[in-house]
């Protein structure tokens, strides 16, 4: 069984979620369950950290898909930093890039919503 | 069985002749008077002695035929003891009985002490008739007391417990023999002495085989104690008050050795018996109960294999705990149900209602438990007992472990003062029946692989009500049912699974009839393609579209839906009904046919699912191949030899709605010329990893392309996919659903 983890760390007004591991049909429940978590405590600034991350299916890649316009519409974004080139392929190849923010780093995005919240 | 009846007739006539002969001589010799001491000789008390044996052995062989055709099947003591001792006390009354009557009617009929001659001659010719009539009933009697004796003796025998019978039995009949042909008074010579001595010791061996007492019940030995001294009591009688031995003297000495040593014998073995009886009793009732323990779980282990409805099992175990604790307890047993499978059930709060819910927080989870079978107590009583006592359920749920309660009526738990005099000040005033009758009670879990299937409960009106062996007999059967019940379960979920398996298989099936049948024609060109599911089902699409009739123009559709499994193929289903029908109305634009694809389907995806797509119009008037990607691989194209990677723009279908997803879709026109290849494909095919983790790729699939390109398109298609294979083989896998779709101009 693929290994997989997601943890949650504060920067600011972001919330930081550093996920590591195979991001599968199986593995995206687990995901899906701490996004849940952050949207039930109205934390909505989510940044995901892909640094530690090996494989990423198209289920889940679906689990940002199923929570984006919830997170928009209360005002908040779920942007992604520190993708490996092999997984930004994959992203690209879909288009993502025109739906969501990536950034190399962490710190751009954690800017980036300080700007948006102080504008 | 004619036979048997003959030889019945046989020893029948016999008996008769020996018994007449020998009562005519008896009887002549009576009336001989003083002619007697010239009548008697040595020939004479020969014949009488024959004659006498003869009887005898008939008998005796008449009284064991018959005893063997009543005998009970399946034993070989042929009798019930506490059957035979009735019988042996009712006949027994009976013939002494019949004797002392014979004596009041015809006396004097004994024998006059003061007869020189015969020592002690028949008085009248009464005596001649009790004599034979003697024989034949008490006699007898003897004959089948020995025969009862001799079959309860060889009950479990031993090595040598029958040749220890047949001895004695022999040296008695041998005893007997070396006496014939004399007379009352005769002293025993030599050699009988030596026979009945020898007689006489393997008779103490004898005495002390008594292992048929062990297996019979409490009750049964309660009675034989009664019966086995009137028995005794008979014999005695019989001899010692009525004198019958002088009678088989005067019938024939040599069978009166044998029968009184056959007396002599039954009444020592009565007498042992009737001690072994007395001494065995006290401990009866511990064997009795070890005995149906084992008898209890032996059906227990049976009712595992054979029994796979869990209510069944439930039942079983409640009424086995009871037997196996007396029928006086009451016992039920509680299923757990852990919260996250009953959860809607739970909350309820009608549910709360019912007699038979006991719900229990656990660790903050609620679980909780339901009667489900109980014997000898209501469900109104297990509740209101558990509503006081709910902390059992709480820590056997938590611990897993027994509870054993030995006086519900003065334990702290259900807050009963702790001090003694408190305590029995309370038990005074308190009236037994204040605790629904439960005086104590044990709870065992039955656990299943560490996980609590339920707890059996056995309660018993008195205080202190169980004893060691009690918790271990509960313990066993909880364990045993537990095995049982998880038994059950698997199995139940293995069909459940084996008909979701048929079920995917039919839905696989139906998939595959989904994809292309065959290969289209398109002048000038060959297709071919394949799709692999990861599982019975996949998400991946591939399809030809006849634009026209005439093989001019063809649609061809690589797609992928996010996702494995059933969802996947769902909207591949859905997909393919879409594509179908929108590819003719938008016969020259692939970009066209995306947008309105994706216009279409987007509404019916849910949030998290999408769609890559490829589609490709091949135009053969122009040889052109018009191609668009919404968000998928991109092609492989080989242009002489030369391979590359059509890359385009492009949203997956599903991820935007409409304005973002026309803006962003391109389209590329391909100028295909003779023996070029096209190749579209999947994710399984780039993301199929070797043992090290290592990816498939765009650059081993171009490899692969552009080595096979003179093939023709279905060899392409198989190199492709067999490199894949190889790729993945020893310790790979191909993560994902796999197509391969190739198209190619053909070269000539």
């Amino acid at each position: 069984m693929a290994s997989f983890n997601a943890s949650i760390r504060e920067s600011g007004t972001a919330n930081i979620i550093d996920i590591s591991g195979d991001l599968d049909a199986h593995t995206s429940i687990e995901l899906e369950r701490v996004i849940q978590g952050l949207i039930d405590k109205g934390r909505t600034n989510i940044i995901v950290n892909f640094s530690k991350l090996n494989y990423i299916s198209s289920a889940g890649l679906g689990v940002f898909m199923s929570f984006i316009d919830e997170v928009r519409s209360k005002g908040g974004d779920i942007k992604f930093t520190n993708m490996p080139n092999k997984i930004f392929q994959i992203f690209d190849l879909l288009g993502f890039p025109l739906l969501y923010e990536i950034y190399d780093d962490e710190h751009k995005a954690v800017e980036k919503f300080q700007t948006t919240a102080s504008s | 069985m004619q036979k048997n009846v003959r030889l019945t007739y046989f020893l029948f006539l016999a008996l008769t002749i020996g018994e007449v002969l020998h009562l005519a001589i008896d009887i002549g010799l009576f009336y001989a008077g003083e002619a007697r001491a010239y009548l008697i000789s040595f020939g004479i008390l020969f014949l009488k002695d024959v004659l006498a044996c003869v009887t005898v052995v008939s008998l005796y062989v008449l009284i064991r035929r018959q005893i063997e055709a009543h005998a009970l099947p399946d034993t070989i003591a042929w009798v019930e003891p506490e059957d035979a001792f009735k019988r042996g006390a009712i006949l027994i009354t009976l013939i002494i009985a019949l004797l002392a009557i014979y004596s009041t009617l015809f006396s004097p009929s004994d024998f006059n002490p003061e007869d020189e001659i015969l020592a002690a001659a028949p008085q009248t010719i009464y005596t001649v008739f009790k004599s034979h009539l003697t024989v034949l009933t008490f006699g007898s009697y003897l004959l089948s007391l020995f025969i009862v004796a001799e079959r309860l003796i060889l009950f479990r025998r031993l090595k040598n417990t029958k040749s220890n019978f047949l001895l004695m039995a022999a040296f008695l009949v041998l005893g007997s023999l070396a006496m014939i042909g004399s007379k009352k008074g005769d002293r025993l010579n030599v050699l009988a002495i030596a026979f009945l001595s020898v007689s006489g010791f393997m008779m103490l061996i004898n005495l002390f085989r008594l292992s048929w007492i062990l297996p019979i019940r409490r009750d049964e030995k309660i009675r034989a104690i009664f019966l086995v001294p009137l028995i005794i009591g008979g014999l005695v009688i019989g001899i010692e008050e009525l004198h019958l031995d002088e009678h088989f003297t005067a019938y024939s000495f040599s069978v009166s050795i044998f029968l009184e040593g056959i007396a002599i014998f039954g009444t020592l073995y009565l007498i042992v018996t009737l001690f072994s009886l007395l001494f065995y009793l006290p401990t009866s009732e511990a064997f009795e109960r070890k005995s149906s323990e084992v008898k209890n779980l032996y059906a227990m282990s049976k009712f595992i294999t054979d029994v796979f409805e869990e209510e069944k099992i439930y039942d079983s175990l409640v009424s086995y705990a009871r037997e196996a604790c007396g029928g006086s307890s009451s016992v039920w047993f509680d299923m757990y149900q852990p919260y996250s499978e009953g959860a809607s059930m739970a909350e309820s709060a009608v549910a709360e209602k019912l007699p038979n819910l006991q719900w229990r927080s656990l660790n903050g989870e609620l679980g909780f438990f339901k009667t489900v079978a109980q014997q000898n107590i209501s469900l109104e009583e297990i509740h209101r007992f558990s509503s006081k006592a709910d902390f059992i359920w709480k820590q056997v749920a938590e611990q897993k472990s027994i509870v054993r309660i030995d006086d519900v009526e003065n334990d702290v738990r259900f807050g009963a003062p702790s001090s003694a005099v408190k305590q029995f000040w309370r038990r005074v005033k308190s009236s037994p029946a204040s605790s629904n009758g439960i005086g104590s009670i044990v709870s065992v879990p039955l656990l299943a692989r560490n996980k609590l299937i339920g707890v059996l409960c056995v309660a018993k009106d008195v205080e202190y009500g169980f004893v060691k062996e009690d918790l271990e007999l509960i313990t066993t059967f909880a364990d045993q049912a537990a095995v049982a019940i998880d038994n059950s379960r698997l199995i139940r979920e293995l069909i459940d699974k084996e008909r979701l398996q048929q079920e995917l298989l039919v839905a696989q099936k139906i998939q595959l009839r989904l994809l292309p049948q065959s290969q289209p024609k398109l002048n000038g060109f060959e297709l071919d393609g394949v799709s692999y599911p990861a599982y019975e089902v996949g998400g991946d699409y591939f399809d030809y579209i006849q634009i026209d009739e005439l093989n001019r123009t063809l649609g061809v559709i690589v797609a992928d839906v996010s996702g494995k499994g059933t969802s996947a193929a769902f909207y591949m289903a859905e997909l393919k009904g879409v594509v179908q029908s929108l590819a003719r109305i938008y016969p020259h634009s692939p970009k066209e046919f995306l947008c309105r694809t994706n216009e279409t389907i987007a509404r019916g995806l849910e949030k998290a699912s999408f769609i890559s797509a490829l589609y490709g119009i091949v135009d053969t008037d122009q040889n052109i191949l018009h191609l668009s990607n919404a968000g998928h691989c991109p092609a492989v194209v080989v242009q002489g030899d030369e391979a590359r990677l059509i890359k385009m723009k492009g949203l997956a279908l599903g991820l935007d709605k409409g304005a973002l997803f026309s803006q962003h879709i391109s389209e590329a026109h391909i100028e295909v010329n003779k023996g070029d290849v096209v190749v579209l494909y999947t994710d399984g095919v780039i993301e199929a990893v070797d043992k090290n983790g290592e990816q498939f790729g765009y650059e081993r699939l171009m490899e692969v392309a552009r080595h096979s390109r003179q093939k023709n398109a279905s060899e392409i298609k198989s190199d492709i996919f067999n490199a894949v294979n190889a790729f993945t083989n020893d310790g790979g896998a191909v993560k994902d659903d796999l197509t391969i779709v190739v198209l190619k101009r053909c070269a000539v």
